[in-house]
């Protein structure tokens, strides 16, 4: 399809569709190769605007870090809480006869501060504040906003990272005097995380809209669990859980990263394959200086935590 | 006024903001250009910003209309996220600006580049409804909105379902009233 069809159909099924209306479906995020490639949604049941192959973590196991410095609006202990609760709200979806498969864990701390994928060094899934400039220009009205970043032919998630505007935010944790609730948008954020895309369910967790003052976010609907459910259907516990990220796990950025190593001291298959990133280390085979102490330390907390 | 059921506001194709809405006042205030436009060609790269190195997508538009701001025939609008070998960035409520797409984009010029002014919420694209009258429809990227207390009306429901004529006149009425309380 032409590039300049495929906008005129994608937005005239928009149009329709907003037009007339829809059942509730819940939505996974895709990657959508007709024209250029781009992130789409592939819905159920189906929606004229579906494209693509719908993302997922393949390995069914997500470690996350928060950022060591957290926010002076809300501590460090206070968001591995929400966090904590929010991955569990997803993790304890009834998909009728067990719950999804997919491990959620926390790593250590990171102590990047920045969105990062690095194709060539290693990775942490990072969940970070801006307490002094919300970074993105001309949006300032932006309360969270999380990067995926996926492989295109074959929609496995790489990495995702959430940032959270607490430079013209208040976050509010408590289950009174609620303001914008942290743990009801850190909800949605990681179904998004997890891969799912936005509901046409208004009753849904992942349908676009938050109404400030409320905590009704934090409870998934059934619209929730069936897209969950659909991602990771629920099946025996992998005793293989490895929850490192692509090219090894490192709490520092790419910059305070050592240089990677060019001796043959890499195990596995090497990087570069059909449909790869291009990077040159084995999936979870380039651990990077600190980053591999501090990796000692999680994957045993990791693997216990993922065979419970 | 026009005042939209939540199901206008939807589309599923958005990743993961969560985003306050904003008013069409902020929206005019906090941009550099307000256009009508086609996207023509895009393309994406690595680039180090701010918040981190991260793909960015390209897109120049053809000026159709300059509604607000001068910005000559062209602009070359960066809109984070988008695909870079094998390897895709969906980025959270960022305007998805498709080849080939009419849109009224509001922009502004920070630090040598032109983004979307609000992200998503500055991307208003153009279709042709069943009588043949070309309104505007919400992004696809348009993220989690959150509702906006009290009587203030967004940006998002006074323009989606909007004529295109009706919302450019709203808009040039508003940068009038604007110009003239400076």
């Amino acid at each position: 399809m032409r590039t300049s069809n495929l906008a005129v159909a994608f937005f005239a099924g928009a149009f329709s569709l907003l037009l007339a209306g829809t059942a509730g479906a819940y939505c996974r995020t895709s990657s959508c190769m007709e024209g250029m490639a781009h992130t789409a949604a592939v819905c159920d049941p189906p929606q004229q605007t579906d494209c693509g192959t719908p993302l997922f973590w393949a390995s069914r196991c997500i470690g996350y870090s928060v950022q060591v410095n957290a926010s002076i609006k809300v501590t460090f202990a206070q968001t591995e809480q929400v966090m904590k609760a929010a991955f569990a709200t997803w993790a304890a979806a009834d998909c009728t006869g067990g719950n999804p498969q997919m491990a959620v864990t926390e790593a250590a701390p990171a102590t990047c501060d920045q969105h990062e994928y690095n194709q060539t060094k290693g990775n942490a899934n990072i969940i970070l504040y801006h307490d002094d400039v919300w970074p993105y220009e001309g949006s300032p009205n932006t309360l969270a906003l999380t990067t995926v970043t996926y492989n295109l032919d074959t929609g496995e998630i790489y990495d995702a990272d959430m940032e959270l505007n607490s430079a013209d935010n208040d976050f509010t944790v408590s289950d009174t005097n609620v303001d914008f609730d942290l743990q009801s948008i850190v909800t949605h954020e990681t179904g998004h995380f997890q891969g799912l895309a936005h509901s046409a369910n208004p009753t849904a967790v992942m349908w676009p809209e938050y109404v400030e003052h409320t905590t009704t976010l934090r409870t998934l609907t059934a619209d929730d669990e069936a897209g969950i459910c659909a991602i990771y259907p629920p099946s025996p516990a992998n005793s293989d859980c490895d929850a490192t990220p692509r090219h090894g796990f490192s709490t520092l950025c790419a910059a305070q990263q050592p240089a990677q190593s060019t001796s043959s001291c890499g195990v596995g298959s090497p990087g570069g394959a059909p449909g790869s990133d291009g990077g040159t280390g084995p999936s979870g085979g380039v651990l990077a200086g600190l980053g591999a102490l501090v990796l000692a330390w999680g994957r045993s907390r990791l693997r216990r935590r993922a065979t419970a | 006024m026009l005042a939209l059921p939540p199901l206008l506001a939807f589309s599923p194709r958005a990743e993961a903001l969560t985003a306050r809405l904003i008013t069409l006042d902020q929206l005019l205030e906090r941009s550099t250009y307000v256009v009508l436009g086609t996207a023509g060609e895009r393309r994406c790269v690595w680039e180090d910003l701010p918040s981190g190195r991260r793909i960015v997508t390209y897109t120049r538009v053809a000026v159709e209309r300059a509604v607000a701001g001068a910005p000559g025939a062209e602009v070359l609008v960066r809109t984070l996220g988008g695909a870079v070998d094998h390897i895709g960035q969906a980025v959270s409520g960022e305007a998805q600006i498709f080849p080939g797409s009419r849109a009224l984009l509001f922009l502004v010029q920070i630090n040598g580049a032109v983004v979307v002014t609000g992200m998503a919420q500055g991307h208003y694209p153009v279709v042709v409804d069943a009588k043949g009258t070309p309104r505007l429809v919400a992004s696809p990227d348009v993220d989690m909105l959150v509702s906006r207390p009290g009587p203030t009306v967004s940006a998002h429901e006074r323009l989606v379902g909007t004529p295109v004529e009706d919302a450019i006149s709203l808009v040039k009425q508003l940068q009038k009233a604007r110009d003239e309380n400076k």
